[in-house]
């Protein structure tokens, strides 16, 4: 069995956003409101801009696949700035959507909704694509169970740490990865739990942390590691797959978009019946990885200043497209892509 | 791989230690026969190397073999998963009751 690892990617060896500079933005945009904010950020984004290189470059290569050429420097700018207003927007959402009136559309809750229905437990798939916050907050009026989120929480990320403040509930709505040198066994039983009394599941399906079990898929026109972990749930427990992603369209404009993904993954279990074990262990999950890569393709095509990857996630593309899993005895728990004990989280995004 | 229902406790410790060995290796697709899993190393991290995922498949697995439900919020969870040995000492504890 091949059970091989992604190193220790460019973002997780990244500084979060400094407390500080998050705790004198939150406590300004509380005084003066949002437009102040707003306006705050182009200073702010410029700054970043011209100081973050390897980020810089990064939004570069994206933006070459995305937009089809070679990006201008205002373009990039863009690119930040975009980023840079999902995060101020997200504030907003938690603390006083009434100081800031956003305008969400929400397009096939009815597959949600469905989904739900069905009883099993539902897995739906985001990105660091847009705000899945803008979808975690336009769901939560209209559908029928809350949204849990896989995530690094603990006391690294000052937003988090802030939302958590702002907004208690959510706090409830996160499920935690494990911290650095736990065992995942918390987080397994927890995501059983949530799917076994029916709830929904929300996983960033397009970032690789240290240490985790990967496989490659063609992404805007280049092979790019996707982790394994969201397909493995969903194989392990039979719950029915969406994609979920809130597109920022425009100033505190959303367009949160829900479509069905795959109804069951059957469980990966070749090689049982006469001893036999495969080449490629997860070798039945290749047709989702790859499915899921084309969709996030597509929407970073449709919307490309809405993809928050600031590292080059191309960076291991001499790979071949099998599935890699840790090497023991290496190997350390988690899930989503969205940690690992040196894990900085990329300005604070994931909290 | 379940042994008869009618022997259940009679079967000495290491047996079940073999079984749930095998079970492991079955259900994780691992490479090394169940022999070769060292019954005091521990199974995530520095031993065999496990990850939540495979966490989720074992305690499912446990679940369908056995009957057992694991809980998130259960304290001993780190104890219960801490080797081979110990899970396969809870396993056989809570056959017996």
């Amino acid at each position: 069995m091949s059970r091989e690892t992604s190193s220790l990617p460019a973002w997780q060896a990244r500084r979060p956003a400094g407390q500080a500079g998050i705790r004198l933005m939150a406590w300004l945009c509380r005084c003066f409101g949002w437009r102040f904010g707003a306006a705050l950020l182009w200073p702010i984004t410029l700054a970043f801009v011209l100081r973050d290189g390897a980020g810089r470059r990064a939004s570069q290569r994206y933006l070459s696949r995305a937009l089809g050429r070679p990006p201008g420097f205002g373009e990039i700018f863009r690119h930040f700035h975009t980023f840079a207003h999902t995060l101020l927007d997200r504030f907003f959402l938690h603390a006083s959507r009434a100081a800031a009136p956003f305008d969400i559309r929400v397009e096939g809750l009815e597959h949600l909704a469905e989904a739900v229905a069905a009883g099993k437990g539902v897995i739906l798939l985001g990105a660091h694509l847009g705000s899945f916050e803008a979808l975690r907050f336009a769901t939560g009026a209209g559908a029928p169970v809350a949204i849990r989120m896989v995530m690094h929480r603990g006391g690294r990320g000052a937003l988090t740490a802030l939302f958590e403040e702002n907004d208690p509930s959510f706090a409830a709505s996160v499920i935690a990865l494990p911290a650095s040198g736990g065992d995942g066994i918390a987080l397994a039983l927890a995501l059983r739990e949530t799917l076994a009394g029916g709830g929904v599941v929300g996983l960033l399906a397009d970032r690789v942390a240290a240490g985790q079990a990967v496989m490659t898929a063609d992404f805007l026109g280049a092979p790019a590691p996707f982790p394994l972990g969201p397909f493995r749930l969903a194989a392990a427990t039979g719950a029915p797959v969406l994609l979920g992603f809130g597109l920022r369209l425009a100033q505190r404009r959303y367009l949160v978009h829900i479509e069905p993904f795959v109804d069951a993954i059957p469980p990966c279990r070749a090689g049982d019946a006469a001893g036999e074990r495969p080449a490629e262990p997860w070798a039945a999950l290749r047709p989702h990885v790859t499915r899921y890569a084309e969709r996030l393709s597509h929407f970073c095509r449709e919307h490309p200043y809405n993809w928050f990857n600031f590292h080059d996630v191309w960076e291991n593309d001499d790979e071949s497209g099998r599935s890699r899993r840790p090497p023991r005895p290496a190997a350390r728990a988690s899930l989503a892509g969205a940690g690992g004990d040196a894990a900085a989280d990329h300005r604070g995004a994931d909290g | 791989m379940s042994q008869p229902d009618t022997i259940p406790f009679a079967a000495p410790p290491f047996a079940l230690e073999a079984e749930v060995a095998r079970l492991i290796v079955t259900v994780l697709h691992l490479e090394n026969k169940p022999e070769e899993i060292d019954p005091a190393a521990p199974l995530f991290g520095e031993g065999l190397g496990l990850d939540s995922i495979d966490a989720l498949e074992l305690a499912l697995a446990i679940s369908r073999e056995y009957g057992i439900e694991l809980k998130s919020d259960d304290e001993r969870n780190r104890r219960i998963f801490a080797s081979l040995r110990a899970l396969a000492a809870h396993i056989g504890a809570a056959r017996a009751r």
